[in-house]
């Protein structure tokens, strides 16, 4: 029992021993597991700090990391990933299956393709792709990956980044347009470009500039002298002068200067150039273009050829006209001069042989020979026969006496200074028509000898219509009205019913129209000729009017015709000229 | 000095004998004119008017001057321009009687203030017409000036 007891005791005493030191190294157990969890904590502390700086860093440069488990399948990415695959970052990682989604389409199979070979071979990659945003906007992205292999060579994991290049992908495209339009712009307009570094006197240019001095197209890099023994000798020296200038006085350069060709062809070419300078002002390189400008030069000279020629032309033409117009001159002074110094003999003539007629109505001679014894017969000196005589001298001087005035007026009407205003025909035509009608009313008596007879026994019927106002010489244009209507006058004189007609047609053409006799209508042209007749005697004039008619609508930029046919009626036409009408 | 006008004479400038004769002819049985005198050049005119070797002329002025423009050696313009500079002849009816009208005739005349211009007509009826109304209006009609 006391053995047993002891024993007992012996094993309590053994458990307590036990115990204590279970618990002293429970103790110290304890003390290192706090330890540890200090340590730990701090360690998590500083990998928390350092992961919110890597999100920080991430979210500047907008770069997100990811990690793929391949044995566990789980993926994990950064906060940055999911701003830039446009998902939720408070949300779980989107599937193998969702992220394909927000890959373009067109990118799609070659990022799968990229990722799985990853995951099987364990080659890293690096693509550019498009990331369709919610908002219908794309994103650029640049992915890498990278595979982790286990001992056995088995892919276990990958990871890599994503980089939003948006930015930077418009600015290579800005860029790449740029130089494809400059390309395009050089080879349409076959500009060669050049670049002058003048310390180490190299010069750059394109395949352009070789191909316009003639030289081996792949040589683009060469020496100032390549350039300027093209030069044409004539020109090198000033061209020389031009660049150097240019760089002095930190001006643009330009030239326009000939080039040979190795077959001795002359070309013209377009220099323009500019000067870079360093800090200090100095000229470090000068850039610029060359032009082919052969055949513009060509076009050039003929067109100033051509100048030349047409100036020349041009003065002949005046001094020509100066010529005519002294011409002119003389002939209307000579035809005033001759009209003048005709008049006084005609009036002579006419006055004259009127007063031989009252002369000779108071003789009487005696009849010798016949008389019978006591008585005394007389008979008068103006018998039939000599008062003919007399009649065809005075007609024959009144018709020359109204040739020259037809003469002075066309003369006149040629000569005379213009004066130009609005005009309205109108009145003019109610002017014309009244001495029309004294004219012919005095004609007719002046051709019925004592004008005792009345000869205007039939009344004619005027009918005016609406005339414009217009742009003219009054004076000039009255007389051109006074004559249609005189002649309208006279060459209706016979009809039954008389009947002149004045008005316009659109465009202020005016017309005088009669019912008279008419004319031929292939002699319209000619009888604006002076002088031109068509009717005989039983009609008087002198051929002169219609000739002044022309000549006044000439001078007021204008032209006359006339309509007709033979017992039809005459209308006669005249519209003045555009600068002068309306 | 003789003063003044005399109202039925007239001064006929003309160098054409045959143009005076009609005139002449024209003015004929008309008991308006008392005097036709004729001068046939402008300086007979000059002499005729302001006297000869700064003599004055022996003659009352005409009521009016019928001038050709035409003549030999002063033409009717000259003469024109000395009748309206001389200061006894300013006012002297001067009527331009000529062969045609040219425009820088008229105007020199009309701008030396002549009182009227007259075209003479070729027909020998309207002429004397014409001759006689002018005589009629200036020598009857119109008042003369005061000289």
């Amino acid at each position: 029992m006391l053995l047993g007891a002891i024993l007992w005791r012996l094993r309590v005493l053994k458990q307590l021993n036990q115990l204590q030191n279970t618990q002293a190294i429970l103790h110290v157990f304890n003390a290192e597991l706090s330890r540890e969890v200090r340590n730990r904590q701090q360690v998590e502390q500083k990998l928390r700090q350092s992961e919110a700086k890597l999100a920080e860093a991430q979210q500047v440069a907008h770069i997100g990391s990811w990690d793929f488990d391949l044995q566990t399948g789980k993926i994990t990415w950064s906060r940055e990933m999911f701003v830039l695959f446009d998902f939720d970052p408070a949300q779980t990682e989107p599937s193998y299956s969702e992220l394909i989604q927000r890959i373009h389409p067109e990118d799609r199979m070659q990022w799968q393709q990229l990722v799985e070979t990853a995951m099987t071979t364990g080659t890293s990659y690096i693509l550019k792709h498009r990331v369709m945003l919610s908002d219908g906007r794309t994103r650029y992205i640049e992915g890498r990956g990278k595979a982790e292999a286990n001992a056995q060579g088995q892919v276990v994991r990958l990871f890599g980044t994503g980089m939003d290049i948006t930015e930077r992908h418009r600015a290579e495209i800005a860029l790449q347009n740029k130089a494809e339009q400059l390309r395009l712009a050089l080879d349409l307009t076959q500009i060669g470009m050049w670049d002058w570094h003048i310390q180490s006197d190299h010069l750059f240019w394109n395949e352009n500039t070789p191909r316009l001095l003639n030289l081996p197209l792949d040589q683009l890099e060469v020496k100032i002298h390549n350039w300027s023994d093209c030069v044409h000798p004539d020109d090198r020296a000033w061209v020389h002068q031009g660049v150097v200038h240019a760089l002095e006085m930190h001006e643009g350069y330009e030239a326009e200067y000939r080039i040979v060709w190795q077959d001795g062809s002359v070309r013209w070419l377009l220099g323009k150039g500019r000067g870079i300078y360093n800090d200090s002002g100095q000229a470090v390189r000068m850039v610029g273009v060359i032009l082919d400008i052969t055949e513009q030069q060509a076009v050039l000279r003929e067109r100033q050829q051509a100048e030349a020629a047409l100036q020349q032309l041009n003065q002949e033409l005046s001094a020509r006209t100066r010529q005519l117009e002294d011409t002119n001159r003389e002939l209307e002074s000579f035809s005033y001069s001759v009209s003048h110094d005709l008049r006084a003999p005609s009036r002579h003539i006419h006055g004259f042989v009127n007063v031989l007629r009252q002369h000779l109505e108071q003789q009487k001679l005696p009849l010798s020979g016949e008389n019978l014894p006591g008585e005394t017969r007389l008979y008068p000196v103006l018998d039939a026969k000599a008062s003919h005589y007399l009649d065809v001298i005075e007609v024959s001087s009144d018709k020359m006496g109204l040739l020259i005035d037809g003469l002075l007026t066309l003369s006149r009407v040629g000569r005379c200074q213009m004066e130009t205003r609005p005009v309205a025909l109108r009145d003019l035509v109610d002017e014309a028509i009244e001495s029309a009608r004294l004219d012919n009313a005095s004609q007719d008596r002046g051709s019925q000898d004592s004008g005792s007879q009345d000869s205007d026994g039939r009344a004619i019927e005027f009918c005016i219509g609406d005339l414009p106002t217009v742009e003219g010489d009054a004076v000039l244009l009255r007389q051109v009205l006074f004559n249609l209507i005189s002649n309208a006058i006279k060459f209706s004189r016979n009809a039954e019913a008389p009947r002149i007609e004045i008005g316009s047609l659109p465009d202020h053409i005016v017309f005088v129209r009669d019912n008279g006799i008419g004319f031929a209508s292939e002699d319209a042209e000619q009888m604006f000729n002076a002088f031109q007749r068509l009717h005989g005697r039983e009609f008087e004039g002198t051929g002169i009017g219609l000739a002044i008619v022309q000549r006044i609508i000439h001078r007021h930029n204008g032209k006359v015709w006339a309509v007709s046919q033979p017992h039809q009626g005459a209308t006669f036409y005249f519209q003045l000229g555009q600068s002068l009408g309306q | 000095m003789v003063k003044g006008i005399e109202p039925s004479r007239i001064l006929l400038v003309e160098d054409d004998p045959y143009d005076i004769e009609l005139i002449q002819l024209s003015f004929e049985s008309y008991n308006f004119v008392n005097q036709i005198d004729v001068v046939t050049d402008g300086a007979q005119a000059l002499d005729y008017l302001f006297g000869q070797a700064g003599n004055p002329p022996n003659h009352p002025l005409p009521r009016l001057v019928l001038l050709d423009l035409k003549l030999p050696r002063i033409s009717g313009i000259q003469l024109l321009e000395s009748i309206r500079e001389h200061p006894r002849t300013r006012q002297l009816i001067v009527v331009v009687m000529t062969s045609s009208a040219e425009d820088r005739d008229l105007e020199a005349c009309y701008n030396l203030g002549v009182n009227s211009y007259i075209v003479k007509p070729l027909n020998f009826h309207q002429f004397v017409d014409m001759s006689r109304r002018v005589g009629f209006y200036w020598m009857m009609l119109n008042q003369p000036p005061r000289l």
